[in-house]
């Protein structure tokens, strides 16, 4: 601070010289204050705990819908497809020639081909106990 | 010392966040209010006064800012100090009284408040000497924010922080406003020897 100030200010000082009437500031508080109008003030009402966690349990159930919707579409999207994998089988076994293209170039898991094979065994010891 | 001891006191009962409380319960709204006018009134008389020179003239305008804070109270939320807040209407009001003074005087409202000085001699409420009117004079030739920063900085010992806050300018600025501001009041007393 002193630093920035010049010569000529410190040899003044800081006191410009201004006085105020005797007791001023404490006539002016008191008639200042009674002189006042009346307001009205606008009094804030204290939020209550339920609209203070709202927005939480709001956010909170929407994530539980998005996750409970996202497990229903997928359940039901693998078992349309397993259905639509059977049926391919089937059909790839009703012609026989287009078998080894199914599965050689179809999308055809391991998982089915075992299942497949499985109930080909299956068929095949039913038909020997028959016999 | 015994006084200074007083305000002391009065200054350590002043609980700011508290009083702001207060401001705003219908109830103590008004209790809460003199608390402020009691802790701020002299701060705010003295800067008023270094702006406006004439005793009479910073009664009316220090009433002038409470009058102005109190009606507008309910539009105070406590974003901002309350003393930024104040200063700030108290520094509209003096800039306001200065220029309708200037239109009561015939004076541009583009000349500089030189004429506030011109009859700090005769005035009842200054004791001070040659040189300090010399002084007053100078400070009233420049612009009215220079003025404001030198009489903050200067008088007020008032942080350049605190000073950006309430006239929304940044700490550089005040600080090169505050150098021109003295640069000028040399001058002043060179060209005035």
């Amino acid at each position: 601070m002193k630093k920035e100030e010049s010569k000529i200010l410190d040899k003044l000082g800081k006191n410009p010289g201004f006085k105020v009437p005797e007791n001023y500031f404490n006539d002016f508080n008191a008639k200042l204050l009674e002189s006042l109008p009346e307001v009205k003030i606008t009094e804030e009402v204290k939020p209550t705990m339920w609209v203070r966690v709202r927005p939480f349990i709001y956010m909170a159930a929407m994530f539980a819908g998005v996750w409970l919707m996202m497990n229903i579409f997928s359940i039901g999207k693998s078992s349309a497809s397993s259905e639509q994998r059977a049926a391919q089988i089937s059909a790839g076994v009703a012609v026989e020639k287009n078998a080894d293209e199914l599965i050689n170039y179809g999308s055809v898991s391991d998982y089915d081909i075992m299942t497949y094979e499985d109930s080909v065994y299956m068929e095949m010891e039913e038909q020997k106990n028959e016999k | 010392m015994k006084r200074n001891n007083k305000l002391m006191a009065a200054r350590e009962k002043y609980d700011e966040a508290q009083v702001i409380e207060l401001l705003h319960k219908q109830d103590t709204c008004r209790s809460a209010f003199g608390k402020v006018i009691e802790h701020y009134s002299e701060q705010l008389y003295w800067h008023i006064r270094r702006m406006v020179i004439d005793h009479d003239d910073a009664n009316d305008v220090l009433q002038n800012t409470f009058i102005k804070a109190w009606t507008n109270i309910d539009n105070f939320r406590g974003d901002a100090k309350l003393s930024t807040w104040l200063y700030k209407i108290a520094i509209n009001e003096s800039i306001t009284f200065i220029n309708k003074k200037k239109a009561l005087n015939n004076i541009s409202i583009d000349d500089d408040d030189s004429f506030l000085v011109n009859n700090l001699e005769a005035d009842k409420y200054f004791d001070g000497d040659e040189a300090q009117i010399k002084l007053q004079k100078a400070i009233a030739t420049l612009p009215d924010k220079q003025r404001l920063v030198f009489n903050m900085r200067y008088y007020e010992e008032m942080k350049y922080e605190d000073m950006s806050e309430i006239l929304g300018t940044s700490v550089g600025a005040l600080k090169a406003s505050y150098h021109h501001a003295l640069k000028k009041i040399e001058t002043f007393f060179e060209n005035n020897d």
